[in-house]
């Protein structure tokens, strides 16, 4: 096929995508962060050990926190490949101590986004975009590829941290790129200590969204999806991030919200321009991506998070309610069937009626289940959590729990999973898992 | 049948509607349990119901509030600076006037300059203070066992032996004397110098916080003392004991307690290789020992340190092993040892051994045969103190840094979640309420004349019945 055939075909794939939106997948947590497939129905049941219900599995190399993409019948993975011998320490919250030091892995390292065939697992291409020593470390509970890439079904724009901004068209061919500067995440309060980011890049229209929160010199930023040219920047004096942005969608029209540690802020997609701001006192560390619902975007995170407030919020900045106290760490919430799904990273999960901010039921999903740090995913009334150890909760979704399954990963998974029509992708640590009916 | 079970417990045990809580544990056996009555079981922080005062506080608070005299005293750091001329981050002792919260004066302490490793930033004073007449003793971020006036400079009297303080105004502290446990004992505190120290007539005991360097690997003092007896009067070093030697896991945090066990009065210390250690008070000789780990387990995975405060109560001592907060939740063991015993006890002094419970940092509350316990996951548990035999566990959903407290016939304790939940004591499981404190609740209720104390991350609340605290 020529170039141009395929670019043809991509055209009318992309028309018919944009119409059906049936097994897209398109960047963290799905369609704008939302975490949920409107038409998905993976399965409830699956066991790695004997392939019941595995349609395919794929060895990756190198670490990745990453979440799989789908567009058409293309996965997207990208991943950080170390070309040495080292370390490939990977400490997770419960069952070992993850602390708050660097690993110690700054050898030379190839950051990857790989093509896979949706249907068969099979690699269809990969492509470097970098290769060097990274330009940070990480936390050793990270990686150096925790970004999700974003697609739009033209193009994938995939963000490798320090390593710079990649955009690539659907064959792999890099089309642009921007280097963001280092990337500069770690704790607050001691700047030494090193942990990189994780924020994942976003489409909106015609533009690639970065949120670049960091120590020193932090920004939103936009660059033209065709040229990679910077569209905006709208600088802000605020400490590290791990959250996406994501768009919500009001009468009066989009607006693009951000999670950062000292406020919540309103941008117009369009031009960056800060339209509102609320104040999150005490916000820390602001790992959790907000998630919009029902005309409000709903926020949480920060340290120490228990203790920490959930916020409603209409456009313009109104809080609609606010819960004092129960937002997670990590894990990014769900909205699904107007309830609202709370993940803590302890494995409690609270759920609440996402209008009023009523609490439903609180329940813990397992006694000794050990850390969360993957979102919640939710599809054909079934909601999905995934713990570090590798265990899959899946839970009916409605106002009371039953949990219908626990399916063993058998390795870390810190991805949080896809769902692309009847598959379900999970993403372990070094695998990458497409579950369906077989 | 309340009322019932209130005159009941009159009769059962001597109650009282005034008494103080001078050091972490309220004595020096550290049970957590009050005899005191008259304690509200609900109220409310927004609206002040049952609110006598708030006090703001740095932004995080570990030492945990004592009240004796008329001062309630805490351990926070210093952002919510009282000084302009004492700026930056410090350990900060702060002391209140109990009736009406009113600031009294404040000990602050630079941060040493060895940095995180010794001294973590804004981890303020980790110490519960003890209170002895009109005196305090606790320890400094800086390692050191302070001794100061309970009433500052504001008697007008300058108490010594030290008296060439550069600070002398109205809330600066009248220093006594000072013991620096990185200069005489030679510790190398890990992360945070941290203990509440516990009395014995003359005698001061305090643990060190010896532990391993940033490395996690070398112990750069291995030949500093656990555990030390200060005369409290001089400040000057009694005993000091080093049976861990270069065997500490990763810090020793845990406090010691003070009780008669078999007519011989113990200080009894959870140490750093995951032992708990009894000696005799007055020399420091050791009389027994015992591991809290399973033989075939593995740090920091399955072997666990011990950060709880051993309780001590009719011959028994009680307490839970766990790790560092920053480590997570994981398997933990509980234990009643018999401290009539000598050498080895791990077998010998065995009453009962525990293992459903998780990585625990809460110290526990015996009271009417039965013990409570939490621990990090979030489960307070209720065991038979004669058998362990667990009768319920109660799921708070948030980790618990703090410990039960029984006070009034009432059990409380605080979570990561800033929950409060007040429950019935008892072979069932029953809970009254529950009151959010707006941040992390790390702190154990405080109960002292009609009054809870109730520390959370950045506040402190008075909370009595009928009391109502304006709010705006």
């Amino acid at each position: 096929m020529t170039r141009h055939a395929a670019v043809i075909a991509l055209v009318a794939l992309f028309a018919v995508s944009v119409r059906a939106q049936t097994g897209n997948w398109p960047a963290f947590r799905g369609d704008n962060a939302a975490g949920v497939a409107a038409t998905g129905h993976p399965p409830s049941v699956w066991d790695v050990g004997s392939s019941r219900n595995i349609r395919w599995k794929l060895a990756l190399p190198g670490l990745g926190h990453s979440s799989p993409i789908v567009w058409g019948d293309r996965v997207y993975v990208t991943a950080a490949v170390p070309l040495e011998k080292t370390s490939d320490e990977l400490k997770i919250g419960d069952s070992d101590e993850a602390g708050i030091d660097p690993a110690k892995d700054l050898v030379r390292h190839s950051w990857r986004l790989y093509a896979i065939d949706r249907a068969t697992g099979k690699v269809v291409w990969e492509r470097t975009a970098h290769e060097g020593v990274p330009r940070i470390k990480r936390h050793a509970k990270s990686s150096h590829a925790s970004a999700t890439p974003a697609t739009n079904g033209k193009v994938v724009v995939a963000l490798f941290g320090s390593e710079g901004l990649f955009c690539f068209d659907a064959n792999g061919t890099i089309l642009w790129k921007q280097d963001l500067g280092v990337m500069d995440l770690g704790l607050v309060d001691d700047p030494t200590y090193q942990w990189g980011p994780a924020s994942s890049p976003i489409i909106v229209d015609n533009l690639a969204i970065v949120q670049n929160d960091r120590h020193k010199d932090s920004y939103l930023i936009a660059f033209d999806l065709g040229t990679g040219k910077e569209a905006w920047r709208s600088p802000r004096a605020e400490w590290p991030a791990w959250s996406t942005p994501v768009v919500m969608r009001a009468a009066a029209g989009t607006e693009l919200v951000t999670n950062s540690p000292h406020y919540i802020r309103g941008h117009d997609p369009r031009t960056g321009k800060e339209l509102w701001r609320v104040q999150d006192p005490g916000g820390e560390v602001k790992v959790v991506t907000p998630v919009a619902a029902e005309g409000m975007v709903i926020v949480t995170g920060g340290y120490p998070s228990g203790a920490r407030p959930i916020y409603a919020i209409r456009p313009g900045g109104e809080i609609a309610w606010k819960a004092d106290n129960g937002s997670p760490y990590t894990p990014t919430p769900l909205v699904y069937d107007g309830l609202l799904y709370v993940l803590r990273d302890n494995g409690v999960v609270t759920v609440y009626e996402v209008k009023t901010g009523a609490r439903i039921y609180q329940q813990r999903l397992a006694v000794g289940a050990g850390g969360f740090s993957a979102s919640p995913v939710a599809a054909d009334g079934r909601v999905y959590f995934t713990s570090e150890d590798g265990d899959v909760f899946v839970v009916r979704a409605g106002r009371t729990f039953e949990l219908l399954a626990r399916n063993t990963m058998g390795q870390v998974c810190m991805a949080s999973p896809a769902i692309s029509g009847d598959l379900l992708i999970v993403r372990t640590r070094s695998m990458l898992y497409g579950i369906g009916t077989s | 049948m309340q009322k019932l079970f209130i005159a009941g417990a009159v009769l059962l045990c001597s109650v009282s509607l005034s008494a103080d809580w001078p050091m972490w544990g309220g004595a020096p056996n550290r049970n957590m349990v009050s005899t005191l009555t008259g304690m509200p079981s609900q109220w409310d922080v927004k609206t002040g119901k049952n609110i006598k005062w708030m006090a703001e506080l740095g932004s995080q608070s570990y030492g945990n509030p004592v009240v004796a005299n008329g001062v309630v005293l805490i351990g926070t750091n210093n952002e919510a600076m009282k000084d302009p001329k004492q700026p930056g981050d410090r350990g900060v002792l702060m002391a209140f006037r109990e009736s009406d919260g009113e600031f009294l004066w404040q000990a602050t302490f630079e941060k040493l300059a060895s940095g995180r490793a010794n001294d973590w930033p804004f981890q303020g004073i980790a110490s519960s203070p003890l209170i002895i007449g009109e005196v305090a003793y606790f320890t400094s971020n800086r390692g050191q066992i302070v001794a100061v006036d309970i009433r500052g400079f504001q008697d007008n009297e300058n108490d010594g032996p030290v008296k060439d303080e550069k600070l002398t105004g109205k809330n600066d502290p009248d220093i006594i004397w000072i013991f620096d446990m990185m200069e005489e004992v030679g510790s190398f505190p890990h992360n945070l110098s941290n203990c509440s120290p516990v009395p014995h007539s003359d005698l001061l005991f305090c643990g060190t916080s010896n532990g391993q360097d940033e490395s996690h690997v070398n112990i750069p003092s291995p030949k500093a003392p656990s555990l030390i007896a200060l005369n409290r009067t001089t400040g000057k070093l009694v005993w000091e004991d080093n049976s861990v030697e270069d065997r500490i896991l990763h810090g020793q945090w845990s406090a010691p307690s003070v009780g008669t066990i078999g007519g011989v009065l113990q200080v009894v210390h959870g140490q750093g290789d995951g032992w708990i250690r009894g000696y005799e008070a007055e020399t420091g000789k050791k009389l027994w020992e015992f591991d809290t780990n399973p033989k075939d387990s593995v740090w920091p995975k399955t072997r666990n340190e011990l950060i709880s405060t051993p309780v001590i109560v009719d011959n028994v001592v009680y307490i839970a092993n766990g790790q560092d907060p920053e480590h997570g939740e994981g398997v933990g063991h509980a234990y009643a040892i018999d401290g009539t015993k000598r050498g080895d006890i791990t077998k010998t002094g065995l009453i009962w051994h525990y293992d459903k419970i998780r990585r625990s940092i809460s110290t526990a509350a015996v009271y009417e045969g039965i013990v409570y316990m939490a621990d990090f996951s979030g489960f307070l548990h209720a065991l038979d103190a004669k058998t362990g035999k667990p009768l319920w566990t109660h799921d708070l959903f948030a980790a618990v840094w703090a410990s039960p407290l029984i006070v009034d016939g009432k059990l409380y304790i605080g979570d990561e979640d800033g929950d409060v939940v007040v429950m019935q004591p008892g072979r069932e499981v029953k809970v009254i309420a529950e009151m959010n404190m707006g941040s992390s609740v790390y702190a154990t209720v405080t109960p002292a004349n009609g009054t809870l104390f109730v520390m959370n991350r950045n506040q402190l609340w008075a909370i009595a019945e009928g009391a109502s605290r304006k709010t705006n």
